[in-house]
């Protein structure tokens, strides 16, 4: 069982880029350890566990390169000029980078692509630049489907993909590339003709005032997060 | 006249000759005309021309006029001829823009429309949270077609809309050009067969059509002598989903396939057929239960291993060509197993195309092209040979060269499995037919038996069988 949150996909996208940039402008341990137990919090009401589990899986093995690079490797580092070992910058850098990821799942669970699209559309972005963003995203799906079926359609051909040594497999995708390549051109080319005959996406279409529990929440989180900065810069001063 | 207007219509690529050639019809707001064709016959630049992608987006010598309420758009931009005339396209997969089905329904709706009725309307509402590229051919199909009346043209143009609809898909297209008309709308259908419209088309234009004897190379169907061998495929109480979150979309299929057999599978969009034909290779695993072909449990090997033992000749084969030549296209699967080339030479002389080895797959028609792939599973030498939908989209040429290919194929001792929607051609090729619905083995049988029970196949949701499948049979 979980929550359905009901928000406008304008104020979640509002939320979403205050809550990912509230993470850069921590500086404290303590307060990036407060977004994280929040975005936390937020990601377990809108998701199963099972289902936040496994997109989580996929980034373990970033998370756990991360500590010991910025624990040990920090000198070397573009942005930070710290000597040798720092246990707290790795610590840091660690729960920084699980902020960021945690919050990114939210948001993609929470806001469909297309949401994501008309939120950009009702706040003027140009139609044909939230159109672009709107067929990139199709597109997407277009490719992984033709990936997938010509993928099967050379394996029912005796074609071993995924099996072998990574450079085998590598060479046996090879096959792929062609009918991938020409399929992926021929739809590009097809889905521009569609999409003049099909125009409404590109329209700018007359946008709702938010609600007003779209304005509370947003300002509510808001002045949270102001306060959460505010606490940040105190407590950085004093140290 | 309140009508759409094609006067004296001409048309060609550069340095072909003409496609179109002198072509007038109308037709009039609340009226329905079906233009009918054969596969190159211009059904598809007809299409492009009316809503000016030719010559806006695609370069071609263009005489004549089209003209919507008398007024004359032949030099019009297509965004100044969509609000008049809204087109569906033959690739109308590629007309989907939204994510999930509900999404792409939004795209379409006006100002204070809803898409409640247009889910109903078009048996879409137990999909509208699916992702669209869940959804099988027959059902993007509606849903682009259900898109196109959310978004209210004057006129509205189809191209070929009835090739991967199943006998339900057809009836809600002619529920649809019923309604279009009675809300004062003008639909043109290019299509190449008419069947499930007769009722709501009221003038039809042949196309390029020559003048073939109908019945001509229709086969008398095999009968089933009784004297296979042992199963070669069985279904042992098979379930499968594609996701935890998604239902079960096969339940409990129990059914065996004898060696020698050729066994067709027939079911609505969305029944099941394209899951359960991937079982027979390994392409997808059972989620409970077994798939045993040849004593091999599926679970157990890649697909890659099982081509040798199990052949897939998939729709569209020329998406998978990824040789130069016939003769490298039609050894591509001998080369991965490691096999020799010896059986490409027989495999082709089979499908009668070594006189074209040399040829370029792409320079092939759309028979020889799955002739070809058929040729290149062949020379893989396995024991079953399972053909996907291979009817769809085909005009009657092709039917007759598909008929040809699977008879050659089980005279030299192949078990075939067909996944169609097309009666006629179940009923001229199987010995033996498995209906599906919603999942599971709704009928199973003789298919003269089983497609001439009009209840039954009233109630599965397929074709009936036309008059001209009723003479073939008898």
């Amino acid at each position: 069982m979980h929550l359905k949150i009901g928000l406008d996909p304008r104020a979640k996208l509002f939320l979403f880029v205050v809550w990912f940039s509230s993470v850069f402008f921590c500086k404290s341990v303590y307060s990036l350890m407060l977004i994280l137990a929040s975005s936390t919090l937020i990601l377990s009401l809108i998701s199963s566990p099972a289902s936040v589990l496994s997109r989580l899986r996929n980034f373990v093995p970033i998370v756990l390169l991360a500590f010991p690079l910025w624990t040990f490797l920090n000198k070397w580092s573009l942005f930070h000029a710290s000597k040798g070992f720092d246990l707290s910058l790795g610590l840091f850098m660690t729960i920084r980078l699980l902020s960021i990821v945690i919050i990114s799942i939210a948001f993609l669970i929470s806001v469909r692509p297309t949401e994501i699209v008309r939120a950009l559309n009702s706040l003027r972005v140009p139609p044909v630049v939230t159109a672009v963003l709107a067929l990139a995203l199709r597109t997407l799906y277009i490719i992984a489907e033709d990936y997938r079926s010509i993928k099967e359609a050379h394996a029912s051909r005796g074609l071993e993909l995924d099996r072998g040594s990574l450079i085998r497999r590598i060479r046996s995708h090879t096959p792929l590339l062609l009918p991938l390549m020409i399929r992926s051109i021929d739809s590009a080319e097809k889905m521009v003709l569609a999409l003049e005959l099909r125009p409404t996406l590109l329209t700018s279409r007359r946008s709702s005032p938010l609600r007003a529990r779209d304005l509370l929440i947003s300002l509510g989180c808001l002045s949270l997060i102001a306060l959460l900065l505010y606490c940040d810069r105190i407590l950085v001063s004093s140290v | 006249m309140r009508a759409l207007e094609v006067v004296d219509l001409s048309c060609r690529y550069r340095n072909s000759s003409w496609i179109l050639k002198d072509i007038s019809f109308y037709v009039r707001a609340g009226e329905s005309l079906a233009i009918v064709g054969p596969s190159g016959s211009g059904k598809t630049t007809l299409a492009h021309c009316i809503s000016g992608i030719i010559p806006n987006r695609i370069p071609a010598e263009f005489r004549g006029s089209i003209r919507v309420d008398g007024e004359d758009l032949s030099s019009s931009p297509i965004r100044e001829r969509i609000s008049s005339v809204g087109v569906v396209l033959q690739d109308y997969e590629l007309q989907i823009f939204g994510l999930t089905v509900e999404e792409d329904l939004e795209i379409s709706l006006r100002e204070g429309g809803d898409i409640e009725w247009i889910l109903e309307f078009f048996g879409l509402e137990k999909y509208r949270d699916y992702y669209t590229h869940e959804l099988s051919g027959g059902l993007k199909h509606r849903l682009v077609v259900a898109s196109m009346m959310l978004s209210d043209p004057k006129y509205i143009v189809m191209d070929d809309p009835l090739a991967n609809l199943d006998w339900n898909g057809r009836r809600i297209i002619a529920k649809t050009v019923d309604l279009l008309k009675r809300e004062g709308k003008g639909v043109v259908l290019l299509t190449r067969k008419l069947r499930g419209l007769e009722d709501v088309i009221d003038r039809v234009i042949y196309l390029g059509q020559s003048n073939r004897n109908p019945l001509r190379g229709l086969r008398i169907p095999r009968m089933c002598n009784g004297n296979y061998e042992g199963p070669v495929i069985e279904f042992n109480r098979v379930y499968f989903k594609y996701n935890k979150e998604r239902d079960y979309v096969l339940k409990d299929i129990t059914l065996s396939v004898r060696k020698g057999e050729i066994f067709a599978i027939m079911g609505p969009n969305g029944s099941g057929k394209t899951t359960l034909m991937k079982h027979i290779n390994g392409l997808l695993k059972p989620s409970r239960g077994s798939v045993i072909v040849k004593g091999i449990d599926t679970r157990s090997v890649s697909p890659a291993s099982m081509s040798k033992f199990v052949g897939m000749v998939f729709q569209n084969p020329e998406r998978y060509f990824v040789s130069e030549t016939v003769w490298d296209e039609a050894a591509f699967g001998a080369r991965n197993l490691g096999l020799g080339e010896e059986r490409v030479e027989e495999a082709l002389r089979m499908m009668g195309l070594l006189d074209r080895k040399e040829d370029s797959p792409s320079s092939l028609s759309m028979g020889e092209k799955i002739r070809l792939y058929a040729a290149s599973v062949l020379a893989m030498d396995p024991e079953i040979i399972v053909f996907d939908e291979p009817t769809t989209g085909q005009d009657e040429e092709t039917l007759e060269q598909m008929r040809e290919v699977i008879g050659r194929l089980s005279d030299s001792g192949k078990t075939i499995v067909i996944v169609t929607h097309d009666s006629d051609f179940a009923v001229s090729v199987a010995d033996r037919l498995a209906i599906l619905k919603d999942g599971t083995i709704y009928a199973e049988g003789d298919p003269l038996k089983l497609l001439r029970d009009d209840r039954l196949v009233e109630e599965a949701g397929i074709e009936p069988l036309s008059m001209r499948g009723e003479v073939n049979a008898s």
